[in-house]
């Protein structure tokens, strides 16, 4: 047996010098730490990550650095409007983060609030959530008992997270955490390895041929369609998907949750659940309500007057919390706004992240702690 | 507890560590010990176990019996109840008449528990073994790391291992930790990557059946989904098995191989082999030799003596067949195993007789002829297993979308499919692989260090990347 043990221990230490070599390396792929913890990085300049879900998981220790800050969560269209450097400018002394979550609905939401919780540092530091929202966050979760939402896949891989009465719970101690973290850090950039060759061969305009070839195997899925579409565009400011496409991305959508029809409630128990765990950790939120085409809302009457009803009884309940505000985005909801069906075209970001920087600006929690009910 | 996962890594090693100075009644009862903590982990409470034990200690009474030997026909009679019993506990549907028991119970690692019950129980009674002491008799039915899906070891070697445990030197051991990481590779690599892959072709399948797809497209798509299948299965179950001989031999038991390149096999009998060995040896020597010995003496003659193996292989591969699992799919199973063995040995009996044994061995030698059989054989066996992974619903559209014909071209992509990618595997292995297997550098202390990190490197990269449960197969079984 000395033997085995001799074999198992060399092995180990070359293990251990193989693998401290590849976390090294992935350095060069994904930054050690990020000035800004922006999500958008994992579809932009990091793709290294893969997906905003891992970039989360494996940056979120970022949360537990002291200093006030100001945190964006929702889905793909407040990922990209919401610039953290454009609104930093004018929120001095305030870091701005930008969590957002590709496709997030609202329990995807919770559990990104739960994690950045499980992370923060009690230190005194305030925090000031923006949950961007519409009625897509509140359509019924795509997600079955048994298959997670990809925040709560990424945070349970590796045994890091386990749900435990309905939220994501540590498994590990911070430290033993922060170690998993790191040698998750070479497999997030082998796993997104497939993705970009697929990209840079298959669907890249500058090899027509191959794309061509590609696309001839594409289904008439509307989704195909659009990624299709979406890809071969250099400026999202001067197109817009056609309609054709985005009338039947949002009638699949519809389909799957049913069609036009008064959304369930749970959404926003969750949303009520969520606000008052902000508020008894001292902190603010602001719910910024999207804005969509107006020919989108159209097609919606039932579905998001139901939402906006139920917005409101959320926020009626907590109508002389200083902590709560609101901010309507809806005067952006002109067609000309959109690149498809939910996202606004690049010209409008900076105008949308100076309006959410002054109301954030506006909130008595920017000027001092405000405690709960006050 | 499963086999892929940390928490039997640490459990395996720490058990290995205390247990490994032990000798005698004090190694006796360690590993005791050790496998009762590994099977309580499959056993939600204690009622569970109940029928399990039950059954364990009622075969240790068939076992005393048959040593006695004072009761006639003991042997035959245990036999009958024991099997009866495992038949009535797992539910096979010809029993649904028979009242259930009126609890949930566990029934974890009975099917290989009955395989290797029977064989003390035959040998005993046979007069060839002595029958061992309760604790030893429990320690070689519960041994732990061949509790789940075996390898079906035999009770005398084991035995021999238990007092004097086989000793563990340099090469042995690095070929054991080797075994164990590349089993577990395996497993949770190659096996969860193969099954992703099978079903997404499965469900795609599905779709093409539903949606009235053509004949030929079904046919390529169940080709592959077959294939494929038999790939994982074989990347399962021999990496299950990798990991459960290496265990076993830090505890000083060398359990035997189950596997001897299958893929390599020249017919459907050459197959069955190199592939779930023990289980095939267990059947020849318990079940097809009575058998042809009981037919041969019913009926001799010894122009009927070729042609009363076949049916005996026939009976015996429904039986194999069947035995997977407990719902009539794993009869089709068996039926289609059964008829695969019997055509083939009617073929090799028949061109025999009209070539000559010198000729037909030459033909067998061709390598087209030889790389053909290969490839038929591999199809047939996925064609068997198609249950495995089709319902019987499923099978029965497919054959009325696809035809006798579908079928046919099936077997014919599925063979191609197998043998382009051996050729190219054994040109390779002949390239490269001797060349590899005699570097000074790879048989280094260094190399083979470097190649155990590379390989635990490997299992730290892809495993939680896979991020999956990784059962075995066999373990329902």
């Amino acid at each position: 047996m000395v033997h085995f043990w001799k074999w198992l221990g060399l092995s180990t230490l070359c293990a251990a010098v193989i693998y401290g070599a590849l976390i090294g390396l992935s350095a060069f792929q994904i930054p050690w730490r990020s000035a800004h913890f922006d999500t958008a990085a994992a579809t932009t300049t990091q793709p290294g990550w893969v997906n905003e879900a891992r970039y989360f998981v494996l940056n979120k220790q970022a949360f537990a650095a002291s200093g006030d800050r100001i945190v964006v969560m929702g889905a793909s269209n407040a990922r990209d409007p919401f610039r953290p450097e454009i609104m930093e400018h004018r929120l001095s002394g305030w870091q701005v983060a930008n969590a957002s979550l590709s496709g997030a609905g609202i329990d995807e939401i919770a559990d990104a609030v739960d994690l950045y919780y499980q992370q923060r540092e009690q230190t005194g530091a305030r925090t000031v959530f923006v949950i961007s929202l519409n009625y897509l966050q509140f359509l019924e979760s795509p997600y079955s008992a048994d298959h997670e939402n990809p925040l709560a896949t990424e945070a349970m891989r590796s045994g890091l997270y386990e749900r435990r009465e309905g939220r994501l719970t540590a498994r590990l101690p911070q430290p033993a955490e922060e170690v998993v973290v790191m040698t998750a850090r070479p497999q997030a950039v082998v796993a997104s390895l497939p993705r970009r060759l697929f990209r840079a061969v298959f669907v890249n305009p500058d090899l027509p041929q191959v794309k061509e070839a590609v696309d001839r195997f594409r289904s008439d899925d509307p989704l195909s369609r659009w990624t299709e579409f979406i890809g071969e565009q250099r400026d999202l400011d001067t197109v817009t998907v056609p309609a054709d496409i985005q009338q039947a991305l949002m009638a699949q959508r519809l389909a799957g949750a049913g069609g036009d029809k008064p959304l369930g409630q749970d959404g926003f128990r969750t949303l009520a659940d969520m606000i008052a765990l902000i508020r008894s950790n001292g902190d603010a939120i602001v719910i910024v309500d999207l804005p969509l085409p107006e020919w989108h809302f159209a097609g919606v009457p039932v579905t998001d007057a139901s939402y906006r009803a139920s917005l409101a009884r959320v926020l009626d309940g907590r109508r002389n919390d200083k902590g709560v505000g609101f901010l309507s985005l809806r005067d952006f909801n002109d067609n000309d706004n959109f690149f498809d069906s939910a996202h606004t075209k690049p010209r409008l970001w900076p105008v949308l992240s100076e309006r959410l920087a002054e109301r954030l600006a506006a909130m008595p929690a920017l000027a001092g702690h405000t405690p709960e009910g006050g | 507890m499963s086999f892929t996962s940390v928490t039997f890594i640490v459990f395996v090693l720490a058990a290995a560590l205390i247990g490994q100075g032990l000798k005698g009644p004090w190694r006796l009862a360690f590993i005791l010990l050790v496998n009762l903590v590994f099977a309580a982990t499959y056993i939600s409470q204690p009622l569970a176990a109940l029928p399990l034990v039950a059954f364990v200690l009622a075969g240790y009474g068939a076992v005393v019996l048959a040593a006695k030997g004072r009761v006639t026909h003991a042997v035959a009679f245990s036999t009958v109840v024991l099997v009866a019993a495992f038949v009535w506990l797992k539910r096979y549907p010809f029993v649904e008449a028979i009242a259930p028991l009126p609890f949930p119970y566990a029934l974890v690692g009975l099917s290989y528990i009955l395989f290797r019950l029977l064989h003390v129980l035959f040998e005993v009674g046979g007069g060839t073994m002595k029958a061992p002491s309760f604790l030893r008799y429990l320690a070689y039915l519960f041994f732990f790391p061949a509790f789940l899906s075996g390898p079906i070891h035999r009770y005398e070697p084991f035995a021999r291992d238990l007092e004097a445990p086989a000793s563990l030197d340099a090469d042995t051991a690095f070929t054991t930790l080797k075994r164990f990481l590349t089993g577990f590779a395996k497993v949770a690599v190659v096996g969860e990557c193969l099954i992703l892959v099978q079903g997404a072709v499965s469900g795609r399948l599905d779709a093409a059946v539903a949606g009235g797809a053509p004949g030929l497209l079904l046919a390529g798509m169940y080709a592959a989904g077959a294939a494929i299948y038999l790939v994982f299965l074989y990347a399962n179950f021999s990496g299950y098995t990798d990991m459960a001989v290496a265990v076993a031999r830090l505890f000083g038991v060398v359990l035997p191989e189950n596997f001897n390149r299958p893929f390599t096999a020249s017919n459907f009998q050459d197959f069955w082999s190199r592939w779930h060995i023990t289980l095939s040896e267990w059947f020849k020597i318990y079940f097809f030799n009575p058998l042809l010995k009981g037919l041969m003496g019913r009926f001799p003659s010894a122009t009927l003596a070729p042609y009363l193996g076949v049916f005996a292989l026939f009976i015996v591969f429904v039986v194999l067949g069947f035995w997977h699992g407990s719902s009539w799919e794993y009869l089709l199973t068996g039926t289609l195993l059964g008829v695969g063995i019997a055509l083939n040995k009617l073929y090799q009996i028949e061109i025999t007789k009209r070539l000559g044994k010198k000729r037909y061995k030459a033909l067998a030698a061709r390598p087209a002829y030889a790389w053909a059989s290969r490839g038929l054989t591999l199809a047939w066996v996925s064609l068997s297993l198609t249950p495995f992974w089709i319902p019987v619903e499923g099978i029965a559209a497919l054959t009325v979308d696809a035809g006798v014909a579908g079928f046919g071209l099936a077997l014919i992509l599925m063979s191609l499919s197998f043998i382009v990618p051996l050729l190219v595997l054994t040109w390779l292995e002949r390239r490269v692989g001797a060349s590899i297997a005699v570097n000074p550098l790879v048989r280094s202390s260094g190399g083979r260090a470097i190649w155990l990190g590379v390989l635990i490197v490997v299992l730290l990269f892809a495993v939680p990347l896979l991020n999956s449960s990784s059962d075995f197969v066999y373990q329902a079984f």
